[in-house]
């Protein structure tokens, strides 16, 4: 096996790399500080490298779709079209501020980006209408919590009376905040022993190496 | 030389991870702790087995998680996911499942597929691997979130596995995975994004779950250590809680002004 494949090489650039991102976070090392700011951009750059291997896969997958026939395959070729359209159109001098590629980026990207993200709306009602049918202890508290936040923030009842809002903003501030903060500290607490097993090469999968387990 | 104000967050680093060492060499000589159960992940093979019976594939996300390993908040929990990702993939091997994993982060393409190449090997199925179990749909949020609700429908997928960094797309693929029968498990450290989960989801890893969970998938003694070290860093959080409410109430800032040190 090639050494730059060995496991201990890869657990070795881990380890400096996660010690360069730890000490200088604690430690005042104007020499750290830089090695630490290289390796962030090292990451940055690799990041960007790896756009162009990500298109290569999404096209190699589409191709074979197409060359198959498979069930979508016209669609395949739609999203290949787009694709191509808009390397081509940023390719242009001057790149992204070319007409073409703004054009493009304006009118057909953001406007299918927000038509994406505007289902949120119904989803959140359909999904609120499961959540809160009333199916055990459990379902009764979430359902009598959000009853008493939705009642605290809705301008109509708290018109009629003022102590919604107060109600509403205690279920809020209290028992959501202390549940929410048990859970961002057993979070902090869980990332700190899963980052020593990555730093100390216990955690194979930092490396893509499969685990144990399985059937 | 030390950073100011960061004293405290040192002393609690190190007495986790001395603790957690002292666990892991205390496994290796044998000393294996007990592990609660958790019912997410004792659920993810019979998920699996489910779409073997029904003979259709089952899907895997790290979620789309900003920045994707570039970000240090969404880096940890990729990695958490991505340490069940052998799991399911050798039980997928195991009963020739289809396993499809979408992703919106291209640098970890490599990491996916040799995970997958690694582990349909060790169930002795090494060409059941395919290139196209990986796939890349889109760096764009709800392109991705597109392309993902797109692959549950038109694949027909049996389970999903969502373990990872889930942003916005959390509900978009949840609801999307709830309305068409898909048997769902889903665990996130973002805290405003659990509550989809719970909503949508069969079951739900919430929080501190994801970073055990390739511990507790393994059943290695040396994983299942490092997390009886992380309850006894659990335990001295909650002792500093405890003794900070008393000293406020007697208005003393001792721990105060030695937790800003």
């Amino acid at each position: 096996m090639s050494w730059v494949r060995r496991r201990e090489f890869v657990l070795v650039i881990l380890l400096i790399c996660g010690l360069l991102m730890l000490v200088p976070y604690y430690f005042k090392m104007p020499l750290l500080d830089k090695a630490m700011s290289d390796v962030q951009n090292w990451v940055v750059v690799i990041a960007a490298f790896a756009m162009g291997y990500g298109a290569l896969n999404l096209t190699i997958f589409h191709i074979r779709k197409i060359s198959r026939r498979d069930e979508g395959w016209l669609f395949s070729i739609v999203l290949l079209a787009a694709m191509y359209a808009m390397i081509v159109a940023g390719s242009i001098p001057p790149f992204l501020s070319h007409p073409a590629s703004q054009w493009i980026y304006t009118y057909m990207q953001i406007r299918i980006n927000v038509t994406i993200y505007a289902l949120l709306a119904p989803f959140i009602a359909s999904a609120a209408y499961r959540a809160f049918k009333v199916r055990g202890v459990e379902g009764s508290l979430m359902f009598v919590s959000a009853l008493l936040v939705m009642l605290g923030n809705a301008p109509i009842t708290t018109a009629a009376w003022g102590g919604f809002k107060t109600i509403g903003d205690w279920v809020y501030t209290v028992p959501n905040m202390a549940a929410q903060r048990g859970i961002m500290i057993g979070i902090a607490i869980g990332a700190v022993a899963l980052g020593l097993r990555t730093l100390l090469g216990y955690e194979r999968a930092s490396v893509g190496e499969a685990a144990g387990g399985g059937s | 030389m030390l950073v100011s104000g960061r004293a405290a967050q040192l002393v609690f680093l190190i007495v986790i991870c001395f603790f957690a060492v002292l666990f892991i060499n205390r496994a290796k000589k044998g000393r294996v702790p007990w592990v609660r159960r958790v019912p997410g992940l004792d659920a993810i093979e019979t998920a699996i087995k489910r779409a073997t019976e029904m003979g259709r594939p089952v899907h895997f996300s790290v979620g789309f998680g900003h920045y994707g390993l570039t970000n240090p908040t969404v880096a940890p929990q990729m990695l958490a996911g991505l340490s069940v990702l052998s799991y399911i993939a050798r039980i997928a091997a195991n009963t020739k499942t289809e396993l499809i994993v979408s992703l919106a982060h291209p640098e970890m393409i490599p990491l996916h597929e040799d995970i997958l190449r690694q582990a349909y090997a060790a169930e002795g199925v090494p060409d059941k691997f395919t290139p196209d179990s990986v796939r890349f749909l889109s760096s764009y949020q709800f392109a991705y979130a597109a392309g993902v609700m797109g692959l549950l429908l038109k694949e027909k997928v049996a389970s999903s596995i969502m373990i990872g960094s889930f942003w916005a797309e959390a509900l978009l693929f949840a609801e999307t995975g709830a309305a068409a029968g898909i048997v769902q498990i889903a665990g996130t450290a973002m805290v405003s994004q659990l509550p989809f989960f719970v909503a949508t989801c069969d079951y739900v890893l919430i929080g501190e779950d994801i970073y055990t969970a390739g511990a507790y998938v393994s059943k290695e003694p040396v994983l299942l250590g490092s997390i009886q070290g992380q309850d006894v860093g659990k335990m001295f959080a909650i002792a500093v809680i405890i003794i900070s409410i008393v000293l406020a109430t007697f208005k003393i800032d001792l721990l105060d002004r030695l937790l800003k040190m």
